[in-house]
């Protein structure tokens, strides 16, 4: 789908290709109500800006959301409010891990962790390892170099282990993954 | 126990989104926010430019009105409002002034946002928001040049330093213009063309139901629409900017309680001097802003004024240029 999409064509779009986006925006704000949050956010901005849709509508959609997680869209306010609560429950789930919690307890743990990250950082860890896009696709979806790109993941990664280690019963070491 | 970092973040989020489901009405939400969102962009643009013509009722009515300091006691509110009225109006058929508003508030930085133009600008491209080197750059309070056709925003910091400049012209003839400006601080410029206004189109008509103090749809038809339709009382005067300026203080209702607005009228001009914007309760509850409003005959002091205010917003060279596809206006505490 491409031109000038109207409300229809997106309530089209997002019966067909609605979990998908969904599933993208929670893992790039965090949680579902936030993922619900920049979804509506990047619908906004498409139906601000029909004209700029010269690709298909899909794709615009996604990178409009790449970007707006990709520069905090509200870093400003609820995030950083819900900071302190979020580090509350990443150390009771690395206590739970100290207890001897299986590895679904460490992924939650690390998914917590990662939304500690800078949204930028946090935008390419979900695009080069969850969505498993390139180097190249992931700078070209965010605007910026390969070199930004790589750079962001692997301090994303380092920081995610020195996060990870700094709790220091999460019980379990974290391989050097290639990056 | 040793395991892959990047399997387990993969694990956690697949964990995370699992089971996912689109909300009903995201879309219409998103156009209600939309809506909402080009009335706070017009009433933004209103409060930087719509008094532009004021000057030339402060020339015509100086000569021969009653000076400053004169008695108001018999004077209504109601008279107050006719004659305020009548000034406002006729600011709206001359501009041949040099309107300056000093744009300043309490805890509140202005930042320079990117404001919606659907389809109206020159070149579509990549970049749907804000760029990330323009968000961190912020002023603490925004001098506005308007004068024929000429619109420019310096803003400063505490110190009073230049932080960025962003000029925008034309924006309410409909017609095509630029907006290009410089953040200092970062060292970036930018230059957008802008084709029409067609993305603040449609919006609805002042009444006194939705009239507020935010200038929308510009500063003369706010005031003028609030004090015919008595949302703001007499309460005497008060020395602003050395004018002993008529005090006028808003009703609860205007703007559902959630603010209150203070305007100071030149008792000479019937002019504001000043606006004062208190918000009582939301999310801005405690900001304070306020407009300090002059218009200047185009002598050779002020013109010059103007000129060295332009001179101020030289753009290096050197500094990296921006590509744009939206306008900028510096509001407060961003949009």
């Amino acid at each position: 789908m491409g031109g000038t999409p109207t409300g229809a064509d997106l309530e089209r779009l997002l019966a067909e290709r609605g979990t998908q986006l969904m599933r993208v925006a929670i893992a790039l704000a965090g949680g579902r109500e936030a993922g619900e949050d920049l979804l509506q956010a990047a619908l906004e901005r498409l139906l601000r800006k029909p004209r700029q849709v010269d690709q298909d509508t899909e794709g615009y959609l996604r990178q409009v959301l790449y970007n707006l997680a990709a520069d905090g869209w509200r870093r400003r306010g609820r995030w950083r409010q819900r900071l302190p609560l979020l580090r509350a429950q990443a150390s009771q789930a690395s206590a739970q891990a100290s207890d001897g919690a299986d590895v679904v307890d460490l992924r939650d743990a690390l998914v917590r962790l990662l939304r500690q990250l800078p949204p930028r950082q946090r935008a390419v860890i979900v695009l080069r390892y969850w969505e498993q896009r390139t180097e190249a696709e992931t700078a070209a979806l965010l605007g910026c170099s390969e070199g930004t790109v790589k750079s962001a993941a692997s301090r994303g990664l380092r920081q995610l282990r020195e996060l990870a280690g700094a709790q220091a019963n999460l019980g379990f070491e974290l391989a050097e993954g290639t990056s | 126990m040793s395991t892959d970092l990047q399997d387990l973040l993969r694990e956690g989020l697949d964990r995370l989104t699992a089971g996912t489901t689109v909300p009903d009405g995201l879309v219409g939400r998103a156009q209600q926010r939309n809506r909402q969102r080009r009335i706070k962009i017009r009433a933004a643009i209103a409060a930087s430019t719509a008094l532009a013509a004021a000057a030339v009722t402060v020339s015509l009515t100086a000569t021969g009105s009653q000076p400053s300091n004169a008695p108001v006691r018999t004077q209504t509110i109601a008279d107050i409002a006719t004659r305020t009225e009548q000034a406002l109006a006729a600011t709206a058929d001359h501009g041949n002034a040099i309107q300056v508003i000093r744009q300043s508030g309490s805890g509140v930085p202005f930042k320079l946002s990117a404001l919606g133009m659907g389809g109206s600008l020159e070149h579509p491209g990549p970049i749907p928001v804000l760029p990330r080197v323009l968000s961190t750059v912020t002023a603490q309070y925004v001098t506005s040049w308007t004068y024929h056709g000429l619109y420019l925003q310096e803003g400063f910091s505490a110190a009073g330093r230049l932080v960025f400049v962003n000029s925008t012209g034309g924006l309410t003839k409909r017609q095509s213009s630029e907006n290009y400006g410089a953040a200092y601080p970062v060292r970036v410029s930018w230059r957008t063309v802008i084709r029409g206004a067609s993305g603040l189109g449609g919006l609805p008509a002042l009444s006194c139901q939705n009239v507020g103090p935010s200038g929308y749809p510009s500063w003369q038809a706010s005031i003028s629409k609030s004090l015919s339709c008595g949302l703001y009382y007499l309460s005497g005067r008060q020395w602003v900017d050395g004018v002993d300026a008529m005090t006028l203080v808003s009703r609860p209702r205007l703007g559902g309680g959630l603010f209150r607005s203070t305007i100071w009228v030149n008792p000479a001009t019937y002019l504001p001097v000043r606006t004062s914007l208190v918000t009582l309760s939301g999310p801005g509850r405690g900001q304070h802003l306020v407009n300090d409003f002059r218009f200047l005959p185009p002598t050779e002091a002020n013109l010059a004024a103007l000129h060295a205010a332009i001179g101020r917003a030289a753009i290096p060279a050197a500094f990296r240029r921006l590509h744009l596809n939206v306008l900028l206006l510096a509001v407060a505490g961003g949009m």
